[in-house]
């Protein structure tokens, strides 16, 4: 049994896409990265699996249970800190907390709230509407983990955390997940579903393009490739698989999907002060699948 | 589960129907000082000669002004009543109720509220039930204050029971304005504060009535409003509590509410 398993979701807005057929499954214990642009169709894809959206068409399955059907029983096991983190202005923190905690009929949740709220800094005795932007996502990050649920849903979870409170999050959630906590983690800023992910599926337009492990997803990836030269620089490097090649005054940088080998072999035969043959960040991986799939699609 | 949010709602509105009790309960008694001095200031007498006249005395008819209702207590009350508690109570009832679902959305506090393992029938059975505490609150305080102040301020004995009846039409009217603005809060696709619309609507129902009353050709527009079922003339002989006017306040009410709850349950959470 997956944590998550979606079949061919689909929600329109009456005649506007949300999302279109999206199918992929999250494994139990997995981090697993939701990315995509603004607009892609992420959040549409929580709000029905939360449902708070009913599904035009397709299914899915939290822990087996049916979204729509077996919603409470759902709401039990998941934790979801939202994108926008808004809260009813007249309570102080700590009656937040107090009135989220009666949902799951949580008898002891002090020492957990206490070990949340020190670790994030969070004051609980200010009122909500006294909050920073930022001090509003602690909350949001404490009331998501507070009842310790099997599965958490981050929806944009660092918009408005400073750095430091951010590597406190995910020393969190490597934490969390240790001990067991299926990760759900969406985000347009590719660097953190990179940092913290074991896999990732990548949405455009309401579309799945591709759902992948970090790690083959960098490997079937062109690479970075920079080569200063101390003499006799090439006016070009004829060999296959080189793109957006740049030359500057005795360096040259260009991508490379192509055999390393025969790179290699071919720059032996100049002298070189120094190259680098890096993997792509994942913000190149993205652009990557957003030109070939748009150029797809143009097509 | 219903528990924690009935609590939580209670609290929520509870500033706001201290506000309306208090603004309601302030003008019954004033106008009930005013009553006693315009009855020892004989300008009683002076208004049912002015009333005498053809014009004033069919527009005077169309706010139900007739000149024993001026003279007595609870004739006068109800004649204030009308304006006071039962516009004031719509109002309120209309506003509170369209606000329960509607606010989480247009606040955003949505996305806590529905990713917490509670079912939609009993977020909105919670609430409901805070709301009608908050609605019940408003109407005996009300009738309280209008009792002691028509004990204090009558000049003569008074039907207490019609008194009584008059305060559950005005009950009554409540609840279903309350029924109504929940039903129309659900049919807006994102939630949004619609408080001009609704005022608007209680207005417009309320001069309905009154417009129907003066004209007899359009009387059958009365029929439209709910304020006309909530029977106001307290000194008729034979006023009572009608059964069928019970039945369409409690009726439309119940089926009101049901619908709401059929559309609710099948409503996207758009946030």
């Amino acid at each position: 049994m997956y944590a998550i398993e979606i079949i061919e979701l689909t929600k329109y807005y009456g005649r506007t896409l949300g999302i279109k057929n999206v199918s992929f499954n999250v494994g139990k214990g997995e981090i697993f990265g939701f990315i995509g642009p603004n607009g892609a169709g992420k959040s549409t894809t929580i709000r029905t699996l939360l449902n708070f959206l009913f599904p035009t068409s397709g299914s899915a399955e939290i822990f087996g249970f049916d979204i729509v059907k077996k919603s409470d029983e759902i709401k039990k096991k998941v934790g979801y800190l939202p994108a926008e983190s808004n809260y009813y202005h007249s309570l102080t923190v700590r009656e937040l907390m107090e009135y989220s905690a009666s949902f799951y009929n949580m008898k002891e949740y002090e020492s957990r709230l206490k070990y949340l709220g020190e670790s994030l800094d969070l004051d609980m005795t200010r009122k909500i509407s006294d909050l920073s932007s930022g001090n509003k996502k602690k909350v949001s990050i404490v009331q998501s983990l507070l009842h310790d649920p099997e599965l958490l849903i981050l929806d944009e979870p660092t918009s408005g955390l400073d750095p430091l409170v951010q590597s406190v999050f995910y020393e969190i959630l490597q934490e969390q997940n240790k001990n067991g906590m299926t990760i759900f983690f969406s985000s347009h800023v590719l660097s953190e579903v990179q940092r913290i992910c074991d896999k990732v599926a990548i949405i455009r337009q309401g579309n799945i393009i591709k759902v992948e492990t970090i790690e083959n997803l960098k490997k079937n990836m062109l690479k970075n490739v920079h080569i200063a030269f101390s003499e006799n620089i090439p006016e070009k490097i004829d060999i296959n698989g080189i793109v957006n090649y740049h030359r500057t005054k005795n360096e040259v940088r260009f991508l490379f999907d192509g055999e390393l080998n025969e790179l290699t072999g071919y720059l032996s035969h100049y002298k070189i002060s120094n190259v680098t043959i890096e993997d792509p960040s994942l913000d190149e991986i993205f652009l990557h699948f957003y030109k070939n799939n748009g150029a797809e699609n143009d097509n | 589960m219903i528990t924690n949010i009935y609590k939580f709602e209670v609290r929520r509105i509870f500033r706001s129907v201290i506000f309306w009790t208090f603004f309601v309960c302030l003008l019954i008694v004033v106008d009930m000082v005013f009553y006693r001095e315009m009855i020892k200031s004989g300008m009683v007498d002076q208004l049912i000669d002015f009333m005498d006249s053809p014009f004033v005395g069919d527009m005077m008819k169309g706010f139900g002004v007739k000149p024993e209702t001026m003279t007595d207590a609870l004739g006068f009350y109800a004649l204030r009543n009308t304006m006071i508690t039962m516009l004031m109570g719509a109002l309120f009832a209309i506003i509170a109720s369209s606000a329960l679902i509607s606010k989480e959305e247009f606040e955003k506090t949505a996305e806590f509220l529905y990713s917490k393992p509670v079912k939609r029938v009993d977020v909105l059975t919670g609430k409901l039930l805070a709301f009608h505490t908050n609605l019940l609150f408003l109407n005996i305080v009300s009738s309280l204050v209008g009792f002691i102040s028509l004990e204090i301020f009558k000049n003569s004995v008074y039907n207490l029971c019609s008194y009584f009846i008059l305060c559950i039409y005005t009950y009554f009217l409540t609840l279903i304005f309350g029924a109504f603005g929940l039903f129309f809060s659900l049919l807006v696709k994102r939630g949004r504060v619609f408080t001009g619309a609704i005022i608007g609507i209680v207005l417009g129902l309320y001069f309905l009535e009154i417009i129907s009353n003066v004209t007899p050709s359009a009387n059958f527009l009365g029929y439209i409003s709910p304020f006309k079922y909530a029977d106001k003339d307290v000194l008729r002989p034979d006023y009572n509590l009608e059964f069928w006017k019970s039945t369409f306040f409690i009726g439309s009410t119940i089926i009101l509410t049901l619908i709401s709850y059929r559309i609710f349950q099948r409503k996207d959470i758009i946030i």
